[in-house]
């Protein structure tokens, strides 16, 4: 859909040669078509923190630093940087780096974008909030300050998009959207980044343009001029639209649709381990149960139970059905690939019914217990499925599970914000591909800080804490490493979490198209080819 | 006649104000909306923050007064998960609902009017027997069965249409359509079809009904008696009267269709009112949620007074009625 702004009559003119064109086939230029669940939700680099906003953000903006095809930290907008203290961070800007307006790219608009990243209404504070101070040394040159030691710090900047100062000046976008103001900013619907791709047609919930930047620092490794981004919500019908030409590349492909996709010829997949475990968490913190009946008392702070639970739910099963053997079972809460990943942790707990009643059992609960089992129904692939398999496989061994299935904005809002939920579904990935932020943020005591800011469990164990303290200071990655393998095996052995399987990534395309797969689920638009 | 339409207009104020505070009411309470702006991965201070700043924490009640303020000014707030105003989106879509809405049901009357005629004039006959079946099939099938059937055949096997979106659009400055061009109205022609279907199955079956009712009465039958032709008889007087309640029905269902396209407008990714609807809900939009809700209230309510309106010129009872109130 595009528009055009003119008279009817000429309209009906230009349309027709628009028709017309369109129906020759593809054109001399190379055009991506690509066709995702969902939209992007703005434009604005700094407003809402979801993977398909922030990889579509990606082919516009750029961060200082980026990763290479190994994963591995590489210069962006950054030529190079150094630690000056463990607090201070000198950054070398790259030269000649112009945005997409024609301005040039300068430490001014590193310092603004960071501010801009750290205001209230933005969901970027996270990856900006432990820097206390940005000092431009000159054009090319900027420190920044952290408050505390952060060995993340590079990682986190991976997500932190550059936006020219002046066109922030100038359009008054100088912090990202104030919902306070009812106007709509001038940032949600434009884009002006130093990326390798500029926005052309910007319709929310039907398509987005974006044309090659004639003037791009870098280089792609394929030669596209133009993308056309398009969410369609429903699966088969993203699917027959590839099937059928009418898109080139369709991003997370449910797994119930892979196998059919699998038989078409014209269609080529790309698979990849997803940077995200899923497993059931329990409040393992208050004196009796929320949502359920156990005598006044909360089995699930007994780790023989969580223990139970864990050998009730047959991992093995769930991934062969619901997941049509598109996900990875495993034994632990962290994906492969992150700092702190021990192969070892993987092994499954096995699924034993007999050995779960006897747990049961010994920690006094024969005839079980009711409860209530939280789930989202539109946040993981096949949450709702999993969910409704767990709950059949707990009653097996004489729990009496009520399952709570609702969206996502219900499932946050009420239930796991307000830690108010006995058992629940949880799926963690790490944006820094460290375990450090997964036991920072969920495993910790909620103190202050991003300390346990997603421990909906209510657990607290001050070993645990101190070791994931020490693991976070450490800025040697081989040690920090070695640390936080030791803080995953404290957990595991704690039995604090059920875990499921890693999710796996399937990408659908044409033939002619190639892809590598972010395992963080970012399209890396650098890295697509177009035969 | 006048102190009719004030009743009516009375009436439809009460109802667009209570159901203006239930989608305020209720959606605060599917969901928090800062799920939307914060996304899932805030933390608590921060969701205070904006909580406070954007008066989330006041009573209801506060909230309430504000929002119908906004709203008598026809300002719907902000949506929280496009970042635009409720209006300028909610009119941005209007028009590729209304134009598949308003497609569908032409779809319905043009099919649907002479079939349920014939199948009433024709009863017994083979082609009514066929007829009848379908509109079961019609009636029964579900549509997000229906448009993947229409997708598979015509875009994946045949290549010829478009398996979603609008296709080309032409702006003419207040509105957006795709019928002055070939590619969007290539893309109109499943969805159209697709929210046809029932309503066609429907208006035969409503028409064939009716019908054959008004060719029992009386009129018809002195008419045949006075030597009318077939033709005449059937197409200027049982016809004529037969379209009254389907008249009715077609505009209340024309609402409806507007209303509830959700289905269809999803299956093809149709970027109109009801695919809006769905991702407000996936989202907890509240803001969108309840403009929605509003929007659609407002069209029922609007229709229900343009009918009770016409009534009142087709119906000459009616008129004396209010005029002897009146009096």
């Amino acid at each position: 859909m595009s528009r055009l702004k003119t008279s009817p009559l000429a309209a009906l003119a230009v349309a027709g040669a628009v028709g017309a064109f369109a129906a020759s086939g593809p054109a001399a230029a190379k055009t991506l078509r690509i066709g995702a669940q969902a939209d992007a939700g703005t434009m604005d680099p700094h407003a809402q923190n979801i993977q398909t906003t922030i990889s579509v953000l990606s082919w516009m903006y750029e961060a200082l630093v980026t990763r290479d095809k190994s994963l591995a930290k590489a210069p962006q907008l950054a030529t190079g940087w150094e630690n000056l203290s463990p607090t201070e961070w000198r950054f070398t800007l790259r030269p000649d780096v112009k945005f997409h307006d024609g301005s040039a790219f300068g430490a001014d608009d590193v310092a603004m974008s960071i501010a801009r990243a750290q205001s209230d209404t933005s969901q970027y504070k996270g990856y900006v909030g432990n820097i206390a101070q940005t000092r431009i040394v000159d054009d090319l040159t900027i420190e920044l300050v952290t408050a505390e030691p952060d060995p993340l710090l590079l990682d986190k900047l991976t997500q932190v998009f550059i936006m020219d100062k002046d066109w922030a000046d100038t359009n008054n976008v100088q912090r990202p959207q104030d919902l306070k103001q009812k106007e709509e900013t001038y940032s949600v619907q434009n884009a002006n980044g130093t990326g390798p791709y500029m926005l052309k047609v910007r319709e929310p919930d039907a398509r987005t343009v974006l044309t090659r930047n004639p003037d791009y620092w870098g280089t792609l490794d394929g030669d596209i001029d133009e993308i056309v981004f398009q969410p369609i919500s429903e699966g088969p019908t993203r699917i027959a639209a590839l099937v059928s030409g009418e898109l080139d590349l369709v991003t997370a492909i449910p797994s119930q649709n892979v196998a059919q996709l699998e038989a078409s010829p014209d269609v080529k997949l790309e698979v990849t381990d997803e940077f995200r475990t899923l497993f059931f968490a329990f409040d393992v913190g208050s004196e009796s149960l929320k949502h359920g009946d156990a005598g006044g008392k909360n089995p699930f702070s007994d780790r023989r139970v969580r223990q139970a639970v864990n050998l009730a739910l047959d991992s093995e099963a769930i991934v062969r059905t619901v997941m049509r053997g598109y996900a990875t079972p495993t034994g632990q809460i962290l994906a492969p690939g992150n700092v702190g990943y021990d192969a070892e942790l993987d092994a499954l707990s096995g699924y034993d019914p007999e050995a779960a009643k006897g747990l049961l059992a010994e920690a006094g609960y024969a005839d079980g217990f009711s409860f209530t089992l939280d789930c989202p129904n539109n946040r993981y692939i096949n949450d709702e499925q999993i969910c409704r398999a767990a709950a059949a496989m707990l009653a097996q061994v004489g729990l009496d599970v009520s399952l709570n299935l609702m969206p996502r904005a219900v499932y946050f809002g009420q239930r796991l914000w307000n830690r108010d939920s006995t058992m629940f579904l949880m799926g963690f990935n790490s944006p820094y591909f460290d375990g450090t932020y997964m036991a920072e943020t969920m495993v910790m005591t909620t103190t202050e800080g991003s300390e346990g800011i997603y421990n909906y469990s209510l657990n607290s164990d001050l070993e645990l804490d101190a070791a994931i303290r020490d693991a976070r200071g450490t800025l040697d990655v081989e040690g920090r490493h070695k640390k936080l393998q030791a803080v995953y095996r404290t957990i595991k052995g704690d039995v604090l979490y059920a875990p499921l399987h890693h999710q796996v990534l399937v990408y659908a395309m044409k033939p002619n198209v190639g892809v590598k797969i972010r395992p963080d689920n970012w399209l890396e638009i650098r890295w697509v080819t177009m035969d | 006649m006048l102190s009719f339409l004030a009743r009516r207009l009375g009436q439809a104020v009460i109802v667009m104000l209570v159901v203006t505070a239930v989608a305020f009411v209720m959606f605060r309470f599917l969901g928090d909306p800062l799920v939307a702006i914060l996304g899932i991965e805030s933390t608590e201070a921060q969701r205070e923050i904006v909580r406070a700043e954007l008066g989330l924490d006041r009573p209801v009640a506060i909230q309430f007064l504000n929002y119908l303020g906004g709203v008598l000014q026809g300002d719907f707030g902000i949506s929280y998960r496009l970042g635009r105003a409720v209006e300028t989106v909610l009119v941005e879509r209007l028009p590729a609902t209304v134009e598949l809405a308003v497609s569908g049901m032409l779809i319905a009357i043009v099919v649907g009017i002479p079939a349920g005629v014939y199948a009433a004039l024709n009863r017994g006959r083979v082609l009514s027997r066929i007829l009848l079946s379908a509109s079961l099939f019609g009636i029964s099938m579900p549509s997000f069965f229906m448009g993947l059937i229409l997708i598979w055949v015509f875009a994946v096997t045949l290549g010829w249409l478009p398996s979603f979106g609008r296709g080309q659009v032409v702006d003419l400055g207040w509105w957006t359509t795709g019928l002055l061009s070939a590619g969007g109205l290539k893309a109109l022609v499943m969805p159209a079809l697709t929210l046809a279907a029932f309503q066609i199955a429907m208006i035969m079956r409503l028409v064939r009904a009716e019908m054959l009712e008004v060719v029992r009465t009386d009129y018809i039958r002195f008419a045949r008696a006075r030597g009318l032709s077939h033709r005449a008889v059937h197409y200027r007087h049982a016809l004529r009267n037969t379209l009254i309640p389907v008249v009715t029905i077609i505009g209340l269902q024309l609402g409806s269709i507007i209303a509830f396209a959700v289905i269809t407008e999803s299956v093809f990714q149709w970027p109109g009112l009801g695919l809006l609807f769905l991702q407000s809900v996936a989202t907890a939009d509240v803001s969108m949620m309840s403009a929605y809700l509003i929007l659609i209230a407002a069209l029922f309510v609007g229709i229900n007074l343009v009918v009770d309106l016409l009534y009142l010129v087709i119906d000459p009872r009616l008129r004396g009625r209010s005029e002897l109130e009146r009096a």
